[in-house]
């Protein structure tokens, strides 16, 4: 996330406590401006619950793991489960994900194949899929700019002239990665 | 103030500005920042600059843009405090030296175009001169009309084309509103445009064109050299409060039109007849028309413009982000031309306000202890204070038994506790028997008296940390506790051992987890400080973290942080193990031992109490959160309105306050002293909480001012962090310890008065009977909350009477509910005011 929004990967990071919250204008590159709020939660899943908080609003949400972590891919299930019954969106099956392997600047350590991942997003009605790396900065912007914009298409096709000043709401649940995941 | 040079300006007549060979002085009258003009659709190619009106040497006014690319950093000050502070159009004089007659030494030089640019950097001015190509400097009287497309659901930008007499137009400029110095602070009342016109409209005579609702004409009848005459000195206020002075030539019939909202339209209507614009408005009030919500620190006002400009960041007007923010030296990355991080003007303009309206209260606040201190006027009245809290919201009554009681003197006034003072507790109550096994006779009431009071010195810190953190008892001799130190190093080292020397254990999923997430956050928990830099040693053998984590290498006390965490997972392995956040908890412990065993056990004994914030379902920082509001709303009800408005007493933003002991919000010798004052327990367990009540109290009226949404809330709560004075947060506490003590206490008496149970029974696990007991006034205390006045009690009431009554509005005289008390905020104050 710190990656996308200043376009930095520090090595001065923290471990996020509770949620982050940063905002930034991405231009969609075809006329179209949004004014996005990511959050970005704890990682361990001992503040899961936290979420409801957070959760709520949210327009869109990308799931990130570690390439290198099976555990870490394995949970998607569960925080996507977790987000759904949270948000309680009209229509679970369309909900805007995107789901982010990161690191694969890693790819000697790598644990999931991509072709693994992308049959799991597949399964779940066919969730974008990006490989990303923030520490290169590798595939970042495609991710971020994909989840905006299918919110955006979400959001016009639900009511168009209700939500427009609304902002755009990404929830990043950068759970077992958040030291360079987004 | 960008003062203008003097040297070698013959003056002319008692003009401001003089002409240097062919560099003309000019006055700068208007100016708006963030004026762009698009060279194509590609965001890279947009041209920020200042759109602004200056009074050339002729006396005409010039319409001009130049690009903030060609403007050195004077001129730049001078363009910003101009559009913080515009010239009246028709008052400026020069002998009028307090009004805002800024000079601005721009140079109007002759090419085919007559640009506007700066004297100082012509050179680098026809370097870049596809960017100087689109600057231009016209006479008003040029110009024939303007296009003015305010923003709209689809344009999220507004835009003024400017058509000329010669039947040409200009490039449009696209008003960034957003990111503009005036909307920054909060000055701008209409957006871009329609500032400009209104501004323009005093100076010359404009109206809407009849077939084109966008289009305004200048008026070609006058002439086309419009000027201003110098000589006409009315005061600025003169020049408000009357309609445009003669080149304005006001109809008399709308002088008399009403004052109507001002719509993108009727800004310019009202501004031509005569009405007063807010803007002026402003200059009238303040000379130095700085937004009136910063009225409460009226006399800073001043001083904030100037230190504004003063920054490093003020000067190079174009990021405005505030110090505090702390973004610095950002890399340019492939992602920047996508996108630009931005903060909401709000928070910008909220972490503004707050440099100025917290220093100010630090003083209020020194004042405020010092008389409570001096005792001279310590009566202070907590009712007043409440009273006038919620003041401005209008319905309430003022309890009648306005009861005026003493706070207690703040002890948070002492020089930390020396070496010479700790001993001093071991001296022997009774001097004929010396105290030969060196226990402790003072008794803990004593040490956690000066410990509250000042802190402990550095040198100290590691004797009395462990009476406060418990690993010594009160009581014990010498013996005893070297006996303490020696058996818990071995225990520590066997902990240790167990997971260490485990083949199994160490191969198991979970510690492959753990050992993992601990070393993720070890390796990135305070690596700024010298004690957790990476070793040269390390750095090189440790080049798996370097590569695996994007973190830097590890070093001999990260490794030992490791160690600890480990172990400590094992040893509370079934309950909470390794939680994040427990490494930043660790980092200070470790930095006063440096001594695995002893850190081991100092750490342990704090988590003991810190262990209900770790907890899997989260109820132990639900509590702490839910109780942190209902200090809010008894000691600040205005401030818990608005944050309940904001959709944010759930009190989420101090999450990260409360759960880690604000360490990420202090430096790393604050954290030392504020944790060792939170140890003694001295006024309460739950101190913790009135240092957040402080801080939130210390911002109240710039969140309440600024902040809107939960977001805006939680943003500007985080970014707190590093600005906080740990010194005055602490006193704050104190202070706000004994308020909210004597208002539990009345509202607690009221209650009973009342015959109303004595404090709303929350918890889940409460006997049947209080909730019984309780259910019945509490509903319709609900509806009296819903009503969303504040609480506050009360008219002398009749014993027993219903509180019921009180929902029920009655006329124009509202009834105000009893704020609730619920057990944990009863239980705080158990103590008085002090044990």
């Amino acid at each position: 996330m710190h990656q996308y929004v200043r376009g930095t990967f520090s090595t001065q990071y923290k471990a996020t406590i509770g949620a982050d919250f940063m905002k930034k204008v991405v231009d969609l590159g075809d006329g179209r401006v949004a004014d996005v709020s990511c959050w970005d939660t704890a990682g361990q899943e001992r503040f899961q619950s936290l979420g409801v908080a957070f959760y709520r609003g949210a327009d869109c949400c990308i799931l990130c793991f570690d390439v290198t972590s099976v555990r870490s891919f394995e949970n998607l299930e569960s925080w996507r489960d977790e987000f759904l019954i949270q948000v309680g969106p009209r229509d679970p099956e369309s909900f805007p994900f995107v789901v982010v392997g990161n690191k694969v600047d890693m790819e000697g350590k790598r644990a999931v194949s991509q072709k693994r991942a992308m049959e799991w997003c597949a399964s779940k009605g066919n969730i974008p899929y990006f490989e990303t790396s923030a520490k290169k900065n590798t595939n970042v912007d495609a991710a971020f700019r994909t989840v905006v914009i299918n919110a955006m298409d979400q959001e016009t096709e639900a009511d168009i002239a209700n939500d427009f000043p609304d902002p755009i709401r990404l929830s990043t649940d950068d759970h077992d990665s958040q030291d360079c995941a987004c | 103030m960008g003062g203008a040079p003097v040297e070698n300006t013959p003056p002319s007549e008692g003009s401001d500005y003089c002409i240097v060979s062919e560099v003309a002085r000019v006055r700068l009258l208007y100016s708006r920042s963030k004026v762009y003009v698009y060279r194509s659709a590609d965001k890279k190619d947009r041209i920020s600059g200042f759109i602004c009106v200056v009074q050339g040497p002729d006396d005409q006014y010039y319409i001009a843009w130049t690009p903030e690319a060609l403007l050195s950093e004077h001129d730049r000050e001078s363009h910003v405090q101009v559009e913080l502070c515009p010239t009246p159009c028709a008052g400026p004089s020069s002998s009028d030296s307090p009004a805002p007659s800024l000079q601005a030494s721009l140079a109007l030089f002759s090419d085919d175009d007559c640009a506007l640019v700066s004297t100082g950097p012509l050179n680098r001015a026809r370097s870049i001169s596809a960017v100087a190509s689109y600057a231009f400097c016209k006479p008003v009287g040029e110009v024939l009309s303007l296009l003015i497309h305010p923003p709209s659901l689809t344009r999220w930008y507004g835009s003024l084309i400017l058509n000329l007499a010669d039947g040409s137009s200009l490039a449009p400029m696209w008003f960034h509103d957003d990111e503009s110095a005036s909307s920054m602070l909060g000055m701008a009342r209409h957006w871009g445009g329609d500032d400009l016109l209104v501004w323009l409209s005093h100076a010359v005579e404009i109206d809407r064109a009849p077939d084109d609702p966008h289009r305004y004409e200048i008026k070609r009848s006058k002439t086309a050299h419009i000027s201003l005459s110098r000589n006409q000195t009315p005061a600025a206020s003169t020049v408000i409060q009357r309609p445009p002075p003669p080149p304005a030539t006001a109809q008399p019939a709308e002088l008399a039109s009403a004052k109507s909202a001002p719509g993108a339209g009727d800004i310019l209507d009202s501004a031509l007849s005569g009405n007063i614009d807010p803007l002026m408005d402003q200059v009238k009030e303040l000379q130095w028309g700085i937004l009136e919500r910063f009225s409460r620190i009226t006399q800073t006002v001043r001083d904030a413009a100037t230190s504004f400009i003063d920054t490093p960041v003020g000067r190079h007007v174009a990021p405005f982000i505030p110090p505090s923010l702390g973004i610095r030296g950002r890399t340019p990355s492939a992602s920047e031309s996508l996108v630009k991080e931005y903060e909401g003007a709000r928070i910008y303009l909220a972490k503004w306000a707050a440099q100025h309206i917290i220093s100010q209260q630090h003083e209020e606040g020194e004042r405020e202890s010092r008389l409570a201190a001096g005792g001279a006027d310590g009566h202070t009245s907590v009712w007043e204070e409440w009273v006038t809290e919620n003041g401005d919201l209008g319905a309430f009554e003022v309890v009648s038994t306005d009861r005026p009681s003493a706070l207690p003197r703040p002890i948070r006034t002492q020089p930390p506790l020396t070496a010479e003072r700790w001993f001093a507790f071991f001296e022997p109550s009774d001097s004929s028997t010396p105290n030969t096994e060196f226990r402790l006779t003072a008794g803990p009431d004593a040490v956690r008296r000066a410990v509250f009071a000042g802190g402990i010195e550095e040198d100290m810190r590691p004797l009395v940390w462990k009476y406060l953190l418990g690993i010594y008892p009160w009581t014990s001799s010498d013996a005893e506790r070297q006996a303490i130190d020696k058996a818990k190093a071995d225990e520590y080292w066997i902990l240790k051992d167990r997971w260490l020397s485990d083949p199994e254990l160490k191969a198991s999923a979970d510690f492959a987890e753990q050992s993992c997430r601990i070393e993720k956050d070890v390796l990135r928990t305070d690596r700024t400080l010298p004690l957790f830099a990476t070793d040269a040693a390390l750095d090189g053998s440790d080049e798996a973290n370097v590569s695996e984590h994007g973190l830097p290498g590890s070093s001999a006390s990260l490794e030992k942080m490791k160690d600890i965490l480990m172990t400590y997972h094992f040893y509370d392995q079934g309950e909470l193990g390794y939680v994040q956040g427990m490494s930043d908890l660790l980092a200070p412990v470790y930095s006063v031992y440096q001594d695995e065993p002893t850190t081991f056990w100092a750490f342990a004994k704090f988590m003991e109490r810190m262990r209900t914030h770790f907890l899997r379902d989260q109820s132990g920082m639900q509590d702490e959160l839910d109780t942190l509001a209902q200090l809010v709303e008894i000691a600040s009800p205005q401030l818990f309105r608005h944050l309940e408005q904001c959709d944010a007493a759930n009190m989420f933003c101090c999450y990260r306050w409360l759960l880690i002991w604000f360490k990420r919000e202090f430096g790393f010798e604050d954290i030392l002293r504020l944790w060792e004052v939170l140890w003694t327990d001295y006024l309460t367990d739950r101190f913790l909480l009135f240092v957040a009540l402080a801080i939130l109290q210390r911002h109240s009226d710039v969140i309440v001012d600024h902040l809107r949404s939960p977001e805006e809330v939680l943003k500007y709560v985080q970014d707190l962090g590093g600005s906080i004075d740990l010194n005055d947060a602490l006193k704050g506490a104190e202070m706000s310890y004994y308020k909210t003590l004597l208002r539990v206490d009345a509202v607690e008496r009221i209650r009973a008065e009342r015959s109303l149970p004595p404090f709303a029974d929350n918890t889940p696990e409460a006997d049947p009977q209080s909730l019984a007991a309780s259910e019945a006034p509490l509903i319709t205390l609900d509806d009296a909350d819903s009503d969303s006045e504040v609480s506050i009690c009360h008219t002398p009431q009749l014993p027993g009477s219903s509180e019921g009554d009180h929902s029920v509005p009655d006329g124009q005289h509202q009834e105000i509910a009893l704020p609730q008390v619920s057990k944990a905020v009863h239980e705080i104050f158990a103590r008085g005011f002090r044990p």
